[in-house]
């Protein structure tokens, strides 16, 4: 969705994220560069039974698709962990969570669409 | 002026206090309400009284405002920052504190800025102790700051404000003035910018049990408190939820509040597609 920091900045705030919110931060992972590539988050995924959670950088960078996004939420509450978003300073931990976050991804979704201006208006 | 402020009067799809609140705002840059929901305002005070005794470990209070008022007595200078983060934390962590903050003021929020608001997702706490430089807000405009000019603040005393334990604005006319030739000022300070516009700044007296609803991109802020009393307040913003959004962004700052049926029907449809 756009969101893009150099790596080590993304580091650097997850890594802070991790400190403010007492969390155990275990190592980095980086996604392959490839558009609209999950590999790594996919294998992450499947390793949850062995983790607490996820810490992303930004929740904007979740796939664009929404059935996807669906199935990375549902993944990780049936594991019992907790994806963290770290600019945002949101959590998914459950069902109640994903109304939230999908509020916020179909409202960016749609923001580029809306007019910016009123020509002709008075 | 853009034509597009003037005439509000006209509007046939406008009621008649719809006008006088929107024409008000125009006008002055802000508009001052008895709030809303006296009992969820006293709520708020009092869980914010509830933080500071349990901070302090001190006996609760009979009267909430004289409390807050001379908590100087209580805080210096020195440990106020952290006082205040923890009293923000604490008080933030209430899940009924945006509906309420909202409560307080949802006729005037809807009328002045739409019906599908998003609200900021912290609500912020403001102390500002007698003689204290350290907590200033220089003059600005939040827009200059990088905010969206959609955005809107509601301003909540906790206590009694008035004067310098209050916040000064420009009236929206000044403000236009200095703004088109804000160029001058370059080399120059944000006291140069103060001492020019400040005999005709407004600084708003604003008794507990009112709220205020300001223009943030008028030029505005605080200086040194000199009164003998505290001030305490909070703010936060507003904006339309589909308006345009700047450094202050959908998701890490505001938060959508009341997004209505056909908007979230919107939102949720796709069209089929695999043709």
């Amino acid at each position: 969705m756009g969101e893009r920091a150099a790596q080590h900045v993304q580091n650097i705030i997850i890594s802070k994220y991790a400190e403010r919110q007492k969390l155990h931060y275990l190592l980095s992972a980086t996604e392959y560069s490839m558009p609209n590539c999950y590999m790594i988050l996919e294998q992450l995924l499947g390793d949850l039974a062995q983790l607490e959670g996820l810490i992303c950088y930004s929740l904007f960078m979740l796939p664009t698709q929404s059935a996807e996004r669906e199935a990375i939420y549902r993944a990780v509450i049936e594991a019992d962990a907790s994806m963290h978003f770290a600019v945002e300073g949101l959590v998914l931990q459950s069902g109640q969570d994903i109304e939230r976050m999908e509020a916020l991804w179909l409202m960016r979704n749609i923001l580029p669409h809306c007019p910016r201006e009123l020509p002709g208006w008075n | 002026m853009s034509k597009i402020l003037q005439n509000i009067e006209a509007n046939a799809f406008l009621t008649a206090e719809e006008i006088t609140l929107s024409k008000q705002f125009i006008e002055q840059g802000y508009c001052i309400i008895p709030v809303e929901d006296l009992a969820g305002l006293d709520k708020i005070r009092a869980e914010i009284v509830a933080h500071c005794v349990d901070l302090l470990k001190c006996a609760p209070p009979d009267d909430a405002g004289a409390f807050l008022n001379s908590i100087a007595e209580r805080v210096g200078v020195a440990e106020l920052n952290d006082f205040r983060l923890s009293v923000f934390e604490g008080v933030n962590r209430q899940p009924w504190l945006r509906p309420t903050y909202f409560e307080l003021a949802r006729t005037a929020l809807q009328c002045l800025i739409g019906n599908e608001l998003a609200m900021q997702r912290r609500v912020n706490l403001s102390i500002q102790l007698p003689g204290d430089d350290s907590s200033l807000l220089p003059i600005h405009c939040d827009v200059w700051d990088g905010d969206s000019p959609f955005e809107m603040v509601l301003w909540l005393p906790l206590v009694d404000c008035f004067k310098t334990k209050s916040m000064f604005l420009a009236p929206p006319e000044v403000n236009a003035e200095v703004q088109a030739r804000l160029k001058e000022f370059r080399g120059r300070s944000t006291d140069d910018l103060f001492e020019e516009v400040e005999p005709h700044l407004i600084w708003i007296d604003i008794p507990y049990g009112n709220a205020l609803l300001f223009n943030q991109n008028v030029m505005h802020g605080n200086r040194i408190n000199v009164e003998s009393e505290t001030r305490w307040t909070m703010n936060c913003r507003f904006k339309g939820a589909f308006t345009p959004y700047a450094e202050k962004r959908l998701g890490e700052f505001f938060e959508p509040i009341t997004l209505r049926a056909a908007s979230r029907i919107g939102l949720s449809y796709e069209l089929p597609d695999g043709f």
